[in-house]
């Protein structure tokens, strides 16, 4: 609507402002978060844990396949953060770094567990129903049930790399830097995970 | 340039996922609802809460303790150097005593002067020995024990250059409860210009020490100190930049309402001449633009952006200054919306 109250005045135009409304502060980033918890602001680390405790959660869920053993590595990895915090920097994104903890932790775990066993043999025999965690039970949708056994019978480096991709978000180069294997070798994993689990799906969806 | 629909359909599959598509990555992100149990939630808060916590109390201990710490070394170090500042004058005397006795005495008078002077010299420098033994049990009772002990010069009257001996080595450099070599007058001449070496040595890696340690605490404090220092709205990744302040709808409501009351004639419209914190304002007014309500100030062409700057006080740093490049001292308009302050510029134009 322009104005010209002053017009009368001769006293020049007015400016317009068709500026609109004060965009909300951008979410400070992860390594934002993280360095201000590094520096002592215990404000910081809540919202960050909030991003990605639920991701950390699935990916150690599906990776260890007990609650049990998960509650005890998602305390475990949370710890690391916070124990390593002093020496954070940002590097690389925090989501890499946190996965990268978790991934390590649960290389940890499954040495322990069984280290002569054939990785392989405990994804197939937990792959039954029979060995569904509470949580995984709630699940109503059968593709969502079957796409989960699907997943818990592929290989565990096919089936890590897919969660730390669907999971943490990470790139490809981030997956390799992970699993220490090179960025083919990641990308060979993905496509046979993704193959086998739309397979699983081709019935319900062609 | 290939598409999607040209690649391989395992490639196909597998862009689709990393680009968070496909029937997979869908599927997956529908069922995948588990959630961390509340009491772990509590859990690592708490933990990350008390970490957090018992590492800020931390560096405050370390902040003292290395001036601290150096000042120790300085008082003793001085202490011992007063200590040997002391000697050299009994030291004068030690020498001179043995030139007393005459060179023309006779033979048997000479012998016995002779003997007597060496007996005097024999006795103080027994007396010496026993006044070094009583320094080394006072040194060995402080923190830092220093090294070097004075001893007489009765054992040193050929001795040309003087050289006192180095100040402690500090605290953490020296052997602590271990007492002084307990140095003879036979024995300790020999090993006085090594140790004094040593001991200079160790005084400078003391010192270089003390000042790495310095620097690194005070390195682990800066980004404490910055955090303290700076308000918590401020931009960390850019320490440089000032903190900026969101102005909520209700404070910018606040705002423009006090700053209108401000004005000498509260009005609609044009008044005619009013003043706004002293400064000459030709018109005044409040409109609906855009949804938004609009006032705006209307300042007198004398009226310079430096002085509407100053009249804004703290209201400035929530002001945004447009065509800053302008130097033209002409009409300025001060605008208060919800979207925020500004100030703008209207070069006149012929």
């Amino acid at each position: 609507m322009p104005v010209a109250v002053l017009d009368a005045l001769g006293a020049g135009r007015w400016v317009v402002d068709h500026r609109g409304m004060a965009a909300a502060p951008p979410d400070p980033t992860d390594e934002t978060l993280m360095l201000r918890y590094a520096a002592g602001e215990t404000a910081a680390f809540a919202p960050l844990y909030v991003r990605h405790k639920d991701g950390v959660w699935r990916y150690l869920l599906r990776g260890s396949h007990n609650e049990a053993s998960t509650a005890e590595l998602f305390q475990d990895v949370w710890a690391s953060v916070v124990k390593s915090r002093a020496s954070y920097q940002p590097t690389a994104r925090f989501a890499t770094w946190l996965y990268r903890l978790a991934h390590n932790r649960l290389i940890d775990h499954w040495r322990a567990a069984k280290p002569h066993d054939a990785l392989d043999e405990e994804a197939q025999e937990l792959a039954s129903h029979d060995h569904e965690t509470p949580s995984a039970r709630a699940v109503q949708s059968e593709q969502g049930t079957r796409l989960l056994a699907a997943l818990a019978g592929l290989a565990p480096e096919q089936r890590e790399a897919f969660l730390l991709q669907a999971e943490g978000g990470l790139s490809l180069e981030d997956i390799a830097t992970t699993q220490g294997v090179g960025r083919e070798t990641v990308k060979s994993r993905l496509r046979y995970a993704l193959v086998k689990l739309r397979k699983e799906l081709a019935d319900v969806w062609p | 340039m290939s598409g999607p629909e040209s690649l391989p359909p395992d490639d196909r599959l597998l862009a689709e996922f990393l680009a968070g598509q496909g029937a997979v990555r869908e599927i997956y992100r529908t069922m995948a609802q588990e959630q961390v149990p509340p009491h772990l939630d509590a859990a690592v808060l708490q933990a990350a809460e008390s970490a957090a916590a018992s590492s800020t109390s931390r560096p405050r201990r370390r902040h003292w303790q290395t001036p601290m710490a150096a000042a120790a070394v300085m008082v003793l170090s001085f202490g011992v150097f007063l200590q040997v500042q002391r000697d050299p004058a009994a030291q004068s005397q030690l020498v001179e005593a043995p030139k007393q006795p005459s060179p023309s005495a006779v033979p048997t008078a000479v012998e016995t002067s002779q003997d007597a002077a060496k007996n005097e010299v024999l006795a103080e420098a027994a007396s010496a020995r026993k006044e070094v033994e009583a320094d080394k049990n006072q040194v060995a009772a402080t923190v830092a024990k220093p090294r070097a002990v004075a001893i007489p010069q009765s054992r040193r009257v050929a001795a040309a250059d003087d050289t006192p001996p180095p100040p402690a080595p500090p605290p953490a450099l020296a052997t602590a409860a271990e007492p002084p070599p307990s140095a003879t007058l036979d024995s300790f001449e020999p090993e006085r210009a090594e140790k004094a070496a040593d001991h200079a040595a160790l005084s400078a890696a003391a010192a270089r020490e003390s000042r790495q340690q310095q620097e690194t605490f005070a390195a682990a404090a800066g980004p404490m100190a910055k955090a303290r220092g700076v308000p918590r709205a401020a931009n960390l990744l850019d320490p440089h930049m000032a903190p900026t302040t969101i102005v909520s709808e209700t404070s910018a409501a606040a705002a423009i309402e006090r700053w209108a009351q401000s004005c000498d004639a509260a009005s609609i419209g044009l008044v005619g001449p009013m003043r706004w914190r002293g400064l000459e304002v030709v018109a005044w007014r409040q409109q609906l633009d855009d949804q938004q309500v609009v006032t705006a100030l209307r300042f007198a062409p004398e009226i310079t952006r430096e002085a509407i700057a100053a009249a804004l006080g703290s209201l400035a740093a929530k002001t945004s200054l447009t065509a800053a490049h302008c130097a033209h001292t002409v009409l300025r308009e001060l605008r208060a919306s919800e979207a925020g302050w500004s100030l703008t510029c209207e070069c006149a134009s012929p």
